[in-house]
């Protein structure tokens, strides 16, 4: 098993004051809807793997992420379930897709206002990590809003075989 | 060009691999179930290589474990939760 190594060196106020984080384990679930899609995804079918679409904003602007949840709702019967994080939300829509929709989604996001690093990375990977405990001092993601709780504890179910675990950083 | 792309995919595959508590969580689930947490805190320190051990790593696992241990002993009492062993 390889070590998870990443440590970031960062430079507070222009460089004036150099900052070395220590790195903190937290867990989380990766975004594939079921085995079956992420042995898809291991035989380089990426296009075909399901997945859940996840999204992690770094805004403080709840209503955009409403609205920009509920146009899915309306048109295309998709509930969904918004954590606060420390530093912004996280959106869940509550059933699975093709990884080629929740790239779209994400795309779409983006014409809300929505641009995130989260994006950016998740499209790299080919999958969507989101953080479910907490980062040292920093509290795990709580639900504040949920369309369907039954389709939220079925996801939360389905995640439990989704376990990851990362090191990160506290800034 | 194709090689790079390769290298890239291979790298990200790794990735996964090493975030991906699948090929751990059922020894950790049965230790804990059967109330031997320092074969939990054992099974993740060697899993991170030592870089998450002793009270933090317990802390980790009783976090996660308030938060999915209904589920986790749902899924293993049911033989859904991946055994690399068998």
């Amino acid at each position: 098993m390889g070590r998870i190594k990443r440590l970031r060196i960062g430079n507070k106020v222009l460089g004036i004051k150099l900052m070395v984080m220590k790195p903190i384990f937290t867990w989380g679930f990766s975004s594939f809807a079921t085995k079956h899609d992420l042995r898809l995804f291991k035989r380089g079918k990426y296009w075909e793997a399901r997945h859940f679409p996840f999204f992690d904003f770094d805004t403080k602007s709840l209503y955009r992420i409403r609205n920009f949840a509920e146009t899915y709702r309306c048109g295309y019967d998709l509930e969904y379930a918004i954590l606060q994080t420390s530093n912004g939300y996280h959106l869940i829509f509550l059933d699975h897709m093709m990884w080629r929709g929740c790239l779209e989604l994400m795309f779409v996001a983006v014409n809300y206002g929505l641009d995130t690093m989260f994006f950016r990375i998740s499209a790299l990977r080919g999958f969507a990590v989101l953080r479910y405990g907490s980062k040292g001092k920093k509290p795990k993601p709580k639900l504040i809003e949920c369309t369907d709780m039954w389709s939220w504890n079925w996801f939360i179910k389905s995640r439990a075989k989704f376990l990851v675990m990362y090191e990160t950083t506290n800034w | 060009m194709r090689e790079m792309v390769d290298k890239l995919i291979d790298e990200l595959d790794d990735f996964l691999e090493r975030m991906d508590l699948e090929g751990v969580l059922y020894k950790v689930v049965e230790a804990i179930l059967e109330d031997r947490w320092d074969d939990a805190i054992d099974e993740i320190a060697e899993f991170t290589n030592g870089n998450l051990e002793g009270d933090k790593a317990r802390d980790f696992l009783e976090e996660m474990w308030n938060e999915m241990g209904d589920v986790l002993t749902e899924l293993y009492e049911t033989g859904e939760l991946y055994n690399p062993e068998e």
